[in-house]
């Protein structure tokens, strides 16, 4: 199944209200200093797209946001 | 003259230990409320009454609760006594609902009071499973042993408990367990940055029962006179703006509560 990074993209910035800078690929998970509940939100977010659900732990491990486009690319 | 110094010296720590350990040993039978009275006490003779006007609280309790707890604690760990604190719980409609409730509920308690739920399930809710969500499951864990009779004496399976760590994925865990039924126990409020006054009211607990249509229960305890602690139970509504100022509306009336920006109602 491919999915857009475009798609990720539009998941955090509704999570993080349109605080962040337009998201990159290249953009680190870490430097979003996303806290519980948009780590719920996104998680969420990814199922209601997508209808998969995320582990919150491979998707907190992710570096990039690309890592996160693979890993809901990826996960079956 | 060294041998003479050494068995005065001696002399003197056996004597200051005696002195020390003899009030305990008259307090021992009468438990509790000594307890309570002996933290008053050494609060007098130390002058912390004078300090408390500086600053009220430490992590939401008054002076009274905060010498009586770490009195207790002291006893506990360096003589071993099994001092009991009865945990009263008023409101009882909602412990009724919460018994009743095949689902998962949230009991949302200001910081510090997990051991008082815990002590209200233990005592009101044989047979549930308890998740306890704290930064340190181990310190709370620990501390359970510790001051709970029935965590002392192994009796705690009267109920499930498990810890969740309060981390960024806790309440994506917490959503995939909910389904299975737990009473969820968490602190909502925190200090600000760098202090020791837990007065911001979060928003995440309560922006999570408003998603997952989660019951959501404010829970306050406070000290009686009796050294006994009361519990007082209230259903939130579900929104999470109202949910969170009807907390802190039920909390103790000299706590004020400051409430999360996300939180506040436009």
């Amino acid at each position: 199944m491919h999915v857009d990074f475009q798609d990720i993209a539009a998941i955090v910035r509704k999570v993080l209200n349109d605080k962040l800078p337009e998201p990159q690929p290249t953009t680190p998970v870490a430097s979003l200093d996303m806290d519980s509940l948009d780590v719920l939100e996104v998680v969420m977010g990814i199922e209601e797209k997508f209808g998969k659900d995320i582990d919150p732990t491979a998707l907190s491990e992710c570096a990039t946001l690309e890592d996160v486009r693979h890993l809901v690319e990826t996960h079956a | 003259m060294p041998d003479l110094l050494a068995r005065r010296l001696f002399q003197l720590v056996v004597a200051g230990l005696l002195i020390l350990f003899l009030p305990f040993q008259i307090l021992r039978p009468k438990g509790n409320a000594a307890c309570l009275r002996l933290g008053q006490r050494i609060g007098r003779v130390l002058l912390l009454g004078r300090l408390s006007r500086i600053r009220y609280d430490y992590h939401q309790l008054t002076w009274d609760e905060s010498l009586f707890f770490v009195t207790r604690g002291v006893l506990q760990r360096v003589f071993g006594w099994q001092i009991v604190t009865p945990v009263l719980v008023r409101d009882g409609p909602a412990l009724a609902t919460i018994a009743d409730c095949n689902g998962s509920v949230i009991i949302a308690s200001p910081h510090y009071p997990h051991h008082a739920d815990m002590q209200m399930c233990l005592d009101h809710l044989a047979g549930r499973k308890v998740l306890v969500v704290a930064y340190s499951p181990e310190t709370v864990a620990a501390s359970f042993r510790q001051t709970l009779p029935s965590f002392r004496e192994g009796r705690q399976s009267i109920v499930t408990v498990e810890y969740l760590k309060a981390d960024s994925n806790c309440l994506a865990r917490l959503r995939s367990m909910l389904a299975e039924g737990w009473i969820i126990l968490c602190n909502v409020d925190s200090p600000e940055r760098g202090g020791y006054v837990c007065n911001t009211v979060r928003a995440g607990i309560f922006r999570f029962a408003e998603r997952t249509k989660t019951p959501v229960f404010a829970s306050r305890y406070r000290l009686l006179e009796d050294a006994s602690v009361e519990v007082g139970l209230v259903s939130l509504p579900v929104p999470a703006t109202e949910a969170a100022a009807v907390f802190a509306a039920h909390q103790r009336p000299e706590r004020v509560f400051d409430l999360e920006p996300a939180l506040r109602s436009a």
